[in-house]
């Protein structure tokens, strides 16, 4: 089986620079970017207009992180400035100065930012190895609330709460990947089946399966589901290769079936999980640092998706035959 | 109580070095507000003449107490450092407004430092006098003044802090320590104090001197060649000179490449450079002038010895694919003064047209490098008008061009946490001190962790270099090094692109 995906729009004011990461959000239909040019944008999926965006920060933006209800925007720059952007009044509701030595507690600058879907907090990784977990609330914004630690020191890639925010996954530059329970503080899990850096994790709708992409040109599933007894799950399910270099970002389709994988070879694959088998390669123009699904009704999942890259263009890409 | 301190204050008068005497336990009294040196109301005159000075001054401070012990004798060793009979003979001498002093240089650099170390040595020893306790007052109330405690505070200037509002940022070094229990606190005085003894010397025997040798002559006092290296630049920011003026001169260690370049030093010799071997650069102070011979077209500044080595060995100024004969430069990593001096030179002096490239790592380190010889380091921030050259042009290596040249990104090392510190702390510079394309690749390494070193060059394989676009190679011999092609490429462009301009 393979499916063709088509490229149906280009945004209509590009970044300056290389945009580093992009969701498709729920609301309006709209897609957030963020990019080295130290801009945030908000563009219609439809016309590719730029809806709303913030005045350049002045050094790159790296992480991003969307509430569920795609209202507010949690990102954080190079340096460790993390804000949250309402995007339906345009305000910046919160501001943490992560690279700020508060003294009484040990601090680094943030790298990995995500917000924690029930609301409240976010996640933040550094060069530590440890999760951070800060108040996400506007008045205590960035206010340190407790720290899980790996027990390794090595640089935090990416940090992503699970869907039904109970977990955290945290990847490390080395490859290690972590599962923490929010509930008890506790790292519950620890996955070792890639050895070089891990760029991006993905967690499936029903926070069964996580998918690790890394610079060894390779994804791996992950079953974590936890059992009743609190054993951790049974871990590599499936290992898809294909890639000729680094993967950069990866993203589960809305009805858990298909994954999404963006790479520095330029190219864009998509992968029928149950088959554990790529079912489209799309040739993009330069290095793509981020994909996204577009998050829809499971009938009409697995049917776009958009993606931005090394040449600061946001892409919206269609499954032919789509309406 | 108040006797006891006192005999233990008789300083040796032969032993001029302030070492620290365990049964020295100062009890000062009532501290007044310390002098900086460069306040103007000096409790004594500025005399002309380089050896009076500090005649006059000693009887100064001696008359205000009216007392002669021991202790009050200069810590400097000079050859006419007054006994205490001589202190009425020289009562006599010039005061201060006597301009017509024999020397005529007394606005010269030397005579400026001299005045400017004496004139803190001064200042110590007022602060010093006025914390004693005085011997045959009122017991009672030197028992007052006793009980209050009191410190002597040095102000040096500080080369780390930007000044705010013109005026110098200054540092002070305390005795005794600000904090308790620090150990040995005379010692900061005592090195400084050493440090501008020995450049007090060489600038009155006019017999330059090395920081190495500064360092060798109290290697006990100083322990680390660093400490010597701080303080002398401390003390030429203090007396607001360059460090040669303090007669102390620089080792060379940057090299120079290039036939068309000549030397001619002050003792009329000449040093002509070779295309195939390094030349030590001289210290500026021995230049007399520079000859450029034949047409040079372009400067090139190498980060690594090893990359100069290698084009030496190739006698790359004389490849064939350039537009003309240059010259190579290497610092050897951060570069020293003399090197810069030459950099700065060449800059203020050579036509626009021609191009001065730096070829640095494609690290923070790299960066930093090419900041050095363009903006000036942070250690002599205070001299960078003299050797900052902005027309220096960062050329590479560039992270981002790598995959043009077909070097696969796992090639490429992964970053220190060294690196990343440096590079965050650079992209803290403001912007007139970071270009661009700096700031650009800076995050960019610290975006994919990774950087590209010069030696990665070497690693592109001939078959790369057939697919590679034209705009790149230019003029390429079947065999030639990838370095060279790299290095042609970009000084052709530069060369061309300048020549444009004008």
């Amino acid at each position: 089986m393979s499916l063709v995906y088509l490229h149906s729009l280009d945004c209509k004011e590009p970044h300056g620079d290389a945009i580093w990461d992009i969701t498709w959000t729920a609301k309006d239909d709209a897609a957030v970017s963020i990019s080295a040019d130290g801009t945030i944008k908000r563009w219609d999926s439809k016309s590719g207009q730029v809806l709303r965006s913030l005045d350049a920060h002045t050094l790159g933006l790296v992480s991003l992180s969307v509430s569920p209800d795609g209202r507010y925007a949690l990102y954080n720059g190079i340096e460790g400035l993390t804000r949250l952007w309402d995007m339906e009044s345009g305000e910046i509701v919160g501001e943490h100065e992560s690279y700020v030595r508060t003294g009484s507690e040990a601090s680094e600058p943030s790298w990995s930012v995500s917000l924690n879907p029930r609301g409240g907090t976010y996640a933040s990784t550094g060069g530590s190895g440890n999760v951070t977990i800060h108040s996400a609330e506007p008045d205590t914004f960035g206010q340190q609330q407790s720290v899980l630690q790996s027990g390794r020191g090595k640089f935090g890639m990416r940090c992503s709460h699970s869907p039904d925010g109970s977990r955290v996954a945290l990847s490390v530059e080395t490859g290690q990947v972590y599962i923490f329970d929010l509930q008890s503080s506790a790292l519950t899990a620890t996955y070792t089946s890639h050895a070089m850096s891990v760029r991006s994790l993905a967690w499936s709708p029903d926070s069964q399966l996580l998918l690790s992409a890394s610079e060894d040109k390779r994804l791996i599933l992950h079953d974590v589901r936890t059992s009743a007894s609190g054993k951790p799950g049974s871990g590599v399910v499936a290992s898809l290769t294909g890639h000729s270099s680094w993967v950069l970002s990866t993203d589960f389709s809305p009805d858990g079936r298909l994954a999404i994988s963006g790479s520095a070879d330029k190219t864009i694959k998509v992968w029928d999980l149950a088959a554990r088998a790529a079912v489209s390669t799309i040739q993009d123009t330069a290095e793509v640092w981020s994909v996204s699904w577009q998050p829809s009704s499971a009938a009409s999942s697995g049917a776009a998706f958009v993606s931005g890259g090394e040449d600061g263009i946001v892409r919206w890409w269609r499954v032919a035959g789509a309406g | 109580m108040s006797q006891e301190p006192l005999q233990n204050i008789l300083l040796d008068p032969d032993d001029w070095e302030m070492s620290y005497h365990p049964a020295l336990d100062f009890v000062f009294i009532d501290d007044e507000p310390a002098f900086s040196w460069m306040d103007d109301e000096r409790p004594f005159e500025r005399s002309q003449g380089m050896s009076s000075t500090l005649e006059n001054s000693l009887e100064d401070i001696l008359d205000l107490d009216d007392v002669d012990f021991a202790g009050s004798r200069a810590p400097m060793k000079l050859d006419d450092v007054p006994d205490t009979a001589d202190l009425e003979d020289t009562e006599a001498e010039g005061d201060g407004s006597d301009s017509e002093e024999e020397d005529g240089d007394e606005d010269s650099p030397q005579q400026q430092a001299v005045d400017g170390i004496e004139n803190m040595v001064l200042n110590f020893l007022t602060q010093l006098s006025d914390a004693l306790p005085d011997i045959g007052e009122d017991d009672e109330e030197n028992e007052k003044q006793l009980a209050k405690p009191a410190k002597i505070v040095l102000k040096i200037a500080d080369r780390k802090k930007i000044s705010e509002d013109g005026t110098p940022a200054t540092r002070s070094i305390r005795f005794p320590l600000a904090m308790k229990g620090k150990g040995a606190s005379i010692k900061p005085i005592a090195q400084f104090f050493r440090v501008a003894d020995l450049a007090h010397q060489a600038l009155i025997d006019d017999i330059p001197t090395t920081k190495r040798d500064l360092f060798y002559k109290d290697v006990p006092l100083f322990k680390s060649q660093r400490v010597v290296d701080g303080l002398v630049d401390d003390l030429a920011a203090t007396v607001q000179l360059g460090r040669a003026d303090l007669n102390i001169r620089a080792s060379s260690k940057g090299l120079l490449c290039g036939s068309s370049f000549s030397i001619h030093l002050n003792d009329d010799a000449v040093l002509n450079a070779t295309d195939s071997e390094g030349t030590l650069i001289p210290v500026a102070e021995d230049i007399a002038r520079f000859d450029l011979k034949e047409d040079v077209k372009w400067i090139l500044i190498v980060e690594k010895e090893a990359v100069f080595q290698t084009l030496c060995r190739l006698r790359f100024v004389r490849h064939p694919s350039l537009p003309g004969t240059g010259v190579i430069i290497t610092g050897k990593g951060y570069p020293d003064l003399a090197t810069r001096q030459l950099v700065k030179t060449l800059s203020d002096n050579l036509p626009h047209s021609i191009p001065i490239l730096a070829l640095v790592d494609g690290d923070a380190y790299g960066l930093d490098i090419a900041s050095v010889y363009k903006y000036g380091s942070q250690a002599l921030r205070h001299e960078s008008s003299k050797l900052a050259a902005e027309r220096v042009h960062c050329i590479g290596v560039w992270a981002s061009e790598l995959p043009c040249l077909g070097i696969d990104r796992d090639a490429m090392l992964p970053i220190a946490p060294a690196d990343e510190k440096k590079a965050r702390a650079m992209l803290r510079r403001p912007a007139d001190k970071l270009p661009q394309r700096w700031k650009k690749e800076l995050m960019s390494m610290l975006h994919t962790r990774r950087k590209a070193e010069t030696e990665i060059l070497s690693t592109v394989k001939h078959e790369a270099l057939e697919d590679v676009s034209a705009s790149l190679v230019q003029g390429r011999s079947p065999r030639s090094h990838p370095l060279i092609q790299y290095l042609v490429s970009k000084i052709t462009e530069r060369v061309e692109f300048l020549s444009s301009l004008s």
